[in-house]
């Protein structure tokens, strides 16, 4: 887990989550705003965004997998 | 975090660790459910017109960065590299102080338009005060981790509390997430 | 003594920080300097902050978040008691000490209320003292019923029961213990600030206008939900991860399984109360509006908020009751326990239907939704408890019972609960609930399921794994009497009750209709018959735990975990780690075996056998 090829593709996860709920946020915004405004959009895309951010900045996945990994 | 030695676990300590993070915060969630139900509940879709779009907008984006950088420091620890992972940590505190000087400014100007005393007012302080609640003990908590990372703890193969830490402020981004377009965006 | 010197200083220098902190920014931002409310809050705030670090979590832990070496006081005998102890037997046993003095000086309250009760006009106090006698009666044992099991038994069982040589976090288990003595210091002082007279519920719009006792009314539960979460958080994760080899989620013993439901229960749903109860804070030293229905507050959110915590609460006091009753019950009768997987199914069934349910306090609230379907749900979650319910009665059918105190009690639970439960059925249709709101059937119907099972569930209890915490056996005769006189006046004082309910008696008022005396005065003197049944529970716990004849490591010939070490458990539990090789309940099945222990110190290959 801990090799250099590993760390390129989690940085890579990180920014790549972070530009996806960049663009939801400022599509969300954009739309309520200027469009028109919808509660069931705002809430599946607030949804989506606190899925992406428990599952690659969170890693909830841990708590499913029960490696005994070293601390 | 626990220093005990348990010998008759399955599980590592990190595991049980996590598991416990994971319950706390699962728990913590709820308070900030039930404010958004107070939301609905009182509000229906409504909110304020003279709320400030541009401040809204900038501070979540702070707190979006701020997950980024701290994000960067958990991938850094996890490889041995201090020095990043310590400068990652400086710009999350960083980020999170404008972060909630924007919150004060956002105050100062919402007490002019919807004061305490008002529904909207009411809600607004609760949810965004909270909120800042925790970010305010994130903050401390991160501080800590610095202060910590200063004397030399945390290495690759020990950074619980520094990952401990990190979920935390993910969790407090989250739920900012939601509380976002329920107070500035829903209409 | 020495941490609680410590504690009692640094909750001062905490107050004094608090208070004074919050004084001086009142000043720089032109307020006046001191408001009382805002005072108490923050400065309780810093309070509980320095009372905790000074009691412990600054040398045990805190030190560390600095950098710093901990440390770690080596004490011996009752010193260990009184300090921030993170063995799970010590915090078990500080737990019972504490609750049970609760419910002891709880008692005393419901005496005088009682006492008050006997005249229809007016007795010993004025009608106000009488609500807030009541509120304070209410809080307390609400109190002692959410923690009294789960607290003491729950630590200091759960993890003999499952294998393990202590719970997941020692040291959270350490602050959610010392989080409890605030609670009644609290409600204590509420009394120097006129008290509060809304009852345990503590209703807005009352709350929100009433004198300043109600903060820390707010604060104490507020304080009691951290406590009972960072239970929760320990007692899931010890479950789910401490666990012996072998020792399944199948194999689980069913008050283990009754833990992990309430824990679930309490994680959950705790900071909804936590969050209504900040509401009412805010309300009253901020100017907020959240129940002020002239900016458009609306006063029934608090009950949505509250019952949505409080409903699944009742289960939480209710659950470790069953759990513990169904763990005696299958030991007493010498055989299996029937149909376990139902009766685990009936405790996770009632943790999900319990938070469905929640409206069924608010019927005649007024509320703009439709009550139906809370009607239906109520009267669903019936079927889970009925599991568990013929999972009791299925042990007892052809079993061999063996007539010991805590089978006494075990077998009262079963009775109590039938009673509390059809009772309650009356209350969840919505025609009759429309009647018998706010009278004294709901209080015998409340009585009957939360004394009837988590009182007499705690009786069962503490007779049953007494000789497990002590090392020595009670009094069998005393304990007899004790069950006879507090099961025969528990139902002699309750159930008049329901009478004088469908007569109309008023509950929460000090004042009756004079042609109820006579079974008032009955009812009054029934409770202080209940009352000094535990004079003589006391005397035998206290005598028993001095003299009492040497217990030995398994008197009840039980085969769970907790009986296989000596009595009382050694530091770290077992000599060695045990092996889980059987269920827990096979009594009588031959050749069956719950466990054993690798390398036994003396005896071998030890199994565990009837």
């Amino acid at each position: 887990m801990n090799k250099p090829s590993d760390k390129k593709a989690r940085m890579r996860i990180g920014w790549v989550t972070f530009i996806a709920l960049g663009v939801l946020t400022i599509v969300e915004f954009f739309i309520s705003l200027y469009i028109r405004p919808s509660t069931p959009y705002l809430i599946v895309t607030a949804v989506i965004k606190g899925w992406l951010i428990i599952s690659y900045f969170m890693h909830i996945a841990q708590v499913w997998r029960r490696d005994k990994d070293s601390k | 975090m626990t220093t005990n030695t348990l010998h008759s676990s399955r599980f590592s300590q990190l595991y049980i660790n996590r598991l416990g993070l994971w319950l706390f915060i699962l728990s913590e969630s709820v308070i900030f459910v039930a404010l958004l139900f107070t939301r609905f509940y009182l509000l229906g879709v409504e909110r304020a017109p003279e709320i400030n779009q541009t401040i809204g907008l900038i501070i979540t984006g702070l707190l979006l960065v701020s997950s980024l950088t701290a994000y960067r420091a958990e991938v850094h620890i996890a490889q041995g590299n201090r020095k990043a992972f310590m400068n990652n940590i400086l710009a999350t505190i960083l980020l999170g102080i404008v972060f909630l000087i924007g919150v004060g400014i956002e105050w100062s100007e919402a007490f002019d338009h919807f004061p305490p005393g008002t529904l909207f007012g009411t809600v607004f302080f609760t949810m965004t005060g909270m909120h800042a609640f925790h970010v305010l003990t994130g903050l401390l908590l991160l501080g800590l981790l610095y202060l910590r990372g200063t004397q030399g703890a945390y290495s690759k193969n020990d950074y619980w509390g520094a990952e401990a830490t990190i979920k935390y402020w993910h969790f407090v981004d989250i739920v900012w997430v939601f509380f976002y377009p329920a107070l500035y965006l829903l209409s | 003594m020495k941490a609680i010197y410590k504690g009692i200083a640094g909750a001062l220098i905490g107050f004094v920080i608090g208070a004074g902190g919050l004084s001086l920014i009142r000043i720089l931002i032109g307020l006046e300097p001191w408001e009382l409310e805002t005072g108490i809050v923050v400065g309780y705030l810093f309070a509980l902050c320095g009372w905790l670090l000074g009691v412990g979590v600054w040398d045990y832990w805190g030190r560390g978040w600095f950098g710093l070496p901990l440390r770690k006081y080596k004490l011996t005998g009752w010193r260990r008691y009184f300090s921030f102890d993170t063995d799970h037997k010590v915090i078990g046993i500080q737990y019972l000490f504490t609750f049970l003095l609760m419910m002891l000086v709880a008692g005393i309250f419901a005496m005088f209320m009682r006492t008050e009760l006997m005249d229809p006009g007016r007795g010993i106090m004025d009608p106000k003292t009488y609500n807030k006698l009541m509120s304070l009666h209410g809080m307390f044992m609400i109190a002692v019923a959410i923690t009294i099991i789960s607290g003491p038994f729950g630590n200091y069982i759960v993890p003999l029961m499952i294998g393990a040589d202590d719970m997941a976090f020692p040291r959270l288990n350490a602050l959610s213990y010392w989080l409890t003595p605030a609670v009644p210091i609290l409600l204590l002082t509420s009394l120097a600030f006129q008290g509060w007279n809304s009852g345990w519920t503590g209703y807005a719009p009352l709350s929100v206008t009433n004198e300043t006792g109600q903060v820390f009314y707010n604060l104490a539960f507020m304080t009691l939900g951290l406590s009972s979460i960072v239970g929760a958080v320990n007692f899931l994760t010890t479950v789910i991860t401490m666990r012996a080899p072998g020792m399944t989620w199948g194999r689980l013993p069913i008050f283990v399984w009754s833990i992990l439901s309430t824990a679930i229960l309490s994680l959950l749903a705790t900071n909804f109360v936590f969050m209504v109860m900040l509401m009412v804070i805010l309300d009253r030293i901020s100017g907020m509006g959240f129940f002020n229905p002239d900016i458009g507050g609306n006063p029934i959110l608090y009950q949505h908020l509250f019952w949505f915590y409080s409903h699944p609460a009742v289960y939480v006091m209710a659950i470790p009751g069953l759990g513990i009753t169904l763990e005696v019950i299958t030991h007493f009768s010498r055989k299996p326990l029937f149909a376990y997987r139902w009766a685990v199914a009936g405790f996770l069934g009632i943790v999900i239907m319990s938070f469905t349910v929640w409206a069924h306090h608010m019927f005649t609230s007024g509320m703009p939704e439709n009550p139906l379907p809370f009607m239906v749900s109520t009267e669903l979650i019936s079927i889970p408890t009925g599991f568990v319910f013929l999972a009791a009665l299925g042990t007892i059918w052809l079993g061999k019972l063996w007539l010991k105190t805590p089978m006494l009690f075990g077998l009262a639970v079963i009775f109590n609960f039938l009673i509390g439960g059809i009772t309650g059925i009356f209350l969840a249709d919505i025609p009759i609930d429309l009647q018998l709101q706010d009278t004294f059937w709901v209080v015998a119907h409340f009585h009957y399921t939360i004394v009837g099972t988590q009182i007499f569930g705690l009786m069962a209890a503490i007779y049953y794994w007494f000789p497990k915490l002590t090392g020595r056996m009670y009094n069998e005769r005393l304990g007899k009497l004790h069950f006879w006189v507090m099961f025969i006046s528990f139902n002699t004082t309750f159930s008049p009750m329901f009478w004088l309910g469908i007569n109309s008696m008023n509950r929460r008022v000090a004042q009756y209709l004079p042609e109820f005396s006579m079974v008032n005065t009955w009812v009054t003197i029934s409770a202080f018959v209940m009352g000094s049944s535990f004079l003589i529970f006391l005397y035998n716990m206290i005598y028993s735990w001095i003299r009492g004849s040497k217990a030995g490591a398994n008197p009840w010939n039980a085969r769970t975990l907790e009986w296989q070490t000596s009595s009382p458990p050694p530091a770290h539990n077992f000599a060695t780690p045990p092996e889980i090789i059987g269920h827990p309940y096979d009594y009588g099945l031959p050749g069956s075996s719950h466990a054993f222990f690798p390398i036994s110190g003396s005896s071998g290959n030890k199994q565990v056998k009837d």
